[in-house]
């Protein structure tokens, strides 16, 4: 290595080194703010702190800190590594932030619990107020599907900017469309006579220089097109509301319960011992209550609506984007669909071809075989391919059957393993005759067949 | 007087938080030394023997001098890439079988393109899965031959054995799903509720082919904390051992190397086995020869994970009921969908289980 070289790799260290410590050190002031809320008032509630008086830091953005300087070294530090390990090592920085979330919202936490310790107050109240403020803190679920739209014309406005980004030379076009959509839909259908003028402008930029004139059904197919994809996109966003409706309810729920099992362990004189416990149990409380709820119909209707209002939508904007596509003579998908579907036919045929060939030649049954790679000593010549033709499906198990009665062989393989080591129950029971094993001491096993 | 519910104050928060913050720090360290392309998977040398389109059959090399005469073809999921079976030297069921002398081929179903969006279940169960078959028993010179199918690829050679018994010397089924709709409650699988109300024909339109990233998104979502968060936060206890490290990253590799769904093959797999259940019913038609499960007359082993949170036990189980065989056999460990694979208890017993009952039946 020259000496640039290594002067090279040293300012790489170093500068690695000094992304680290400002990453720590973002740590560390974030945690010691955190602290410094809870601590003075920590003697007063009996072991249980209490945030201090207000004032406090913006713990929301030191957190956003953190977590920008944390992704940004990570990602630096871990640029020449495996591809998995830079995954990982990004979802470690998230996992980690999922859990500085986590603990400061139990410091939030920590001034009404200790307060209502230290008082003597109603448990019952303390626990939902605590539950009520977790969930609060948890989910911020929408109020209403309108809440951030306003209008239809805010609504047209953000989908015309989400399809704007597929649509080339037409965006522009896209984009100075907002508020026609929206009064149109509302009723004053003379808007649509601007429109088509505006997509007639398009259209003379693009696909009108290379005809004479486009077609006024071009332009109300189109238009029909984009309406249809909006009403489609509408459809998704309401389908996507009524999803995170659900889904914050199971999460909220699923809050309560991790506050139960938290008082519960209190009342039973196991309090939790370490921030890693806390969140352990909560991780596998959420998961829990969560299982319950997605295994509701409620929830996996509510899930289907929003992934079939999703691939409608998108069907619909392919179909805009393939307007472009064709005017442009660029393939579109559902021409390279035709193609492949040809391919995919003529590929079966082949097949089917080699198959007859190898049949009506004796030869193996092996098309596309490689005789250079296959096993020399055995070769495929031996084991013609009209084998399955001399031994009809219909013989063969039932000589195999005969060969092998059910019996003897189940008997033989459980009798090694004595059915003491794993209760049988559950296991054997549906089964006449048969004899669990457990090899190794790990697994269980039945034979089907009279083996009684 | 409310007990306390935790035993530690801030002063301890503080400095748990710091030393989460240090053991990622490690972490992050230990993951930047590991260089492009360095967490190698699937080991084991082989050798490809056969390929048609995009599906490759390798023979794994023998370990012992004289294997044993009748080979072992090993069809895995669509979903994943098979090398799971061959993760890493000290986990591989391939290689555990190769040292007790069997002569092992795996099929690898490739990465399916726009190209191979409409692929049926036909091409890939008598098309290829059969072609795959039939060079197996060419090139061993056997007439039948063991057939192990594992999860959805144990689904297809359950189809494929019922279409083709006089090929199929015995049949091992591993994780796989029979039944779709068994089980009651949480014993019912998560993917098959939700299946229920997905409307199949508009993904497959809208999508072409399923990326691979969409299913990993369901999976994930079946245990969203411990799957994106927990697991993350637990490889910091770990990962200053460069060996445990990575072997959480082969696994890691695995998980999202998910190939896409050929579009009609996922709209045929989704709508007759996952929400017709028709395969429990006699009613599965694979280029157009219907699928009996009672013609199943060889030998069957089925191998179940009790705790499988993908492929419930009951779904693997209902294969008792329906296979025409007398000389059925089940096999279940305490573990999930993923530790068949990779579990020391798993990987001890059930290569040693596996070849016995092979030998008794060869």
């Amino acid at each position: 290595m020259s000496p640039r070289e290594q002067d090279q790799n040293q300012d790489w260290g170093s500068q690695v080194s000094s992304m680290m410590e400002a990453w720590a050190e973002a740590q560390r002031g974030a945690w010691r703010a955190w602290a410094d809320l809870a601590v003075p008032s920590a003697s007063a509630a009996g072991g249980q702190a209490t945030p201090g008086p207000a004032g406090a830091p913006n713990m929301g953005a030191l957190n956003e800190t953190w977590q920008r300087m944390a992704e940004q070294t990570t990602s630096t530090w871990t640029a020449g590594a495996d591809p998995v390990a830079r995954d990982v090592a990004a979802r470690i920085v998230d996992s980690q932030q999922t859990a500085m979330r986590f603990a400061g919202l139990m410091l939030q936490s920590w001034q009404d619990l200790a307060g209502m310790s230290a008082s003597g107050g109603d448990w019952a109240g303390a626990i939902k107020r605590f539950t009520e403020q977790l969930q609060s803190a948890t989910w911020r679920g929408p109020t209403s599907f309108g809440q951030s739209s306003e209008d239809m014309t805010d609504l047209w406005r953000m989908y015309v900017e989400g399809l704007s980004r597929m649509t080339g030379p037409w965006s522009e076009t896209l984009k100075r469309s907002p508020g026609h959509f929206g009064e149109a839909l509302a009723g004053d259908h003379s808007e649509l006579l601007e429109l088509s003028r505006l997509y007639w402008d398009a259209w003379e930029r693009t696909g009108g220089r290379l005809f004479e004139g486009p077609s006024l059904g071009f332009s109300r197919e189109f238009e029909e097109r984009l309406l249809r994809g909006f009403d489609a996109w509408v459809d998704w966003r309401k389908s996507i509301f009524e999803y995170q409706v659900v889904y914050g309810k199971a999460l909220a729920d699923a809050v309560e319960g991790f506050v139960n099992k938290l008082h519960a362990k209190a009342e039973a004189g196991e309090p939790i011992e370490s921030m890693g416990e806390l969140f352990t149990m909560y991780t596998l409380e959420t998961d829990a209550v969560l299982e319950q709820a997605f295994r509701t119909e409620e929830y996996a209707a509510v899930q289907g609506l929003m992934l079939n209002a999703a691939m409608k939508y998108r069907k619909h904007e392919r179909e805009i984007v393939e307007t472009f596509l064709k005017m442009t003579d660029i393939p579109a998908r559902s021409e390279l669909d035709e193609a492949f579907q040809a391919i995919h036919a003529l590929r079966r045929e082949v097949r089917e071809l080699r198959r007859e060939l190898v049949a009506a030649r004796a030869v193996p049954a092996v098309p596309a075989v490689k005789a250079t790679t296959v096993r020399a000593t055995k070769p495929a010549a031996k084991k013609p391919a009209t084998t399955a033709a001399k031994k009809p499906a219909a013989k063969k198990p039932a000589t195999t059957a005969a060969k092998k009665p059910a019996a003897k062989k189940p008997a033989t393989t459980t009798a090694r393993k004595p059915a003491a080591k794993k209760p049988a129950a559950g296991k054997g029971s549906t089964k006449t005759g048969a004899k669990p094993r457990k090899p190794g001491g790990a697994a269980s096993s039945k034979a089907k067949g009279g083996e009684a | 007087m409310m007990p306390p519910l935790l035993s530690f104050g801030p002063e301890e928060l503080l400095h748990e938080m710091a030393e989460l913050g240090r053991k990622s720090v490690t972490a992050i360290d230990a993951l930047a030394e590991i260089d492009a392309d360095e967490i190698e998977i699937g080991v084991t040398p082989k050798e490809a023997v056969w390929s048609q389109d995009l599906v490759t059959l390798y023979r794994y090399t023998p370990l012992v001098e004289n294997p044993k005469p009748i080979p072992l073809l090993i069809s895995y999921a669509l979903v994943n890439r098979p090398y799971m079976v061959d993760l890493q030297p000290d986990r591989s069921l391939v290689r555990a079988l190769l040292e007790r002398g069997m002569d092992v081929y795996l099929i690898d179903w490739g990465y399916p393109s726009r190209a191979d969006r409409f692929l049926t279940l036909e091409d890939y169960i008598d098309g290829y899965l059969g072609g795959c078959v039939d060079a197996v028993r060419a090139a061993s010179g056997q007439e039948a031959i063991h057939l192990l199918g594992i999860c959805q690829g144990g689904t297809f050679s359950m189809c494929y054995s019922a279409m083709n018994p006089e090929k199929i010397k015995t049949l091992i089924t591993m994780v796989a799903p029979t039944d779709f709709h068994a089980g009651e409650g949480a014993e019912c699988g998560l993917l098959n509720t939700w299946a229920q109300h997905m409307d199949i024909d508009a993904m497959v339109d809208a999508l072409g082919n399923i990326p691979g990233d969409f299913m990993n998104l369901g999976f994930l979502l079946l245990k969203p904390f411990q799957l994106n968060v927990a697991k993350y936060a637990g490889l910091l206890e770990v990962a200053g051992d460069e060996r445990k490290l990575r072997n959480f990253l082969r696994m890691e590799k695995w998980i999202f190397d998910s190939p896409d769904q050929a579009g009609e093959a996922y709209r045929e797999f989704l709508k007759d086995f996952y929400q017709a259940n028709k395969l429990i019913k006699g009613e599965i038609e694979i280029g157009g020869k219907s699928v009996d499960l009672g013609a199943l007359q060889m030998p069957v082993f089925n191998i179940f994970a009790e705790l499988d949170h993908l492929v419930p036990p009951a779904a693997s189980k209902a294969l008792a009921e329906h296979v025409g065989t007398k000389d059925y056999r089940e096999l279940s460990y305490p573990v999930g969908h993923i530790g068949m694979y990779v579990s020391g208890k798993v990987q001890g017993d059930l290569p040693n289980a596996l070849v016995e009952w092979l030998d008794e039946r060869s």
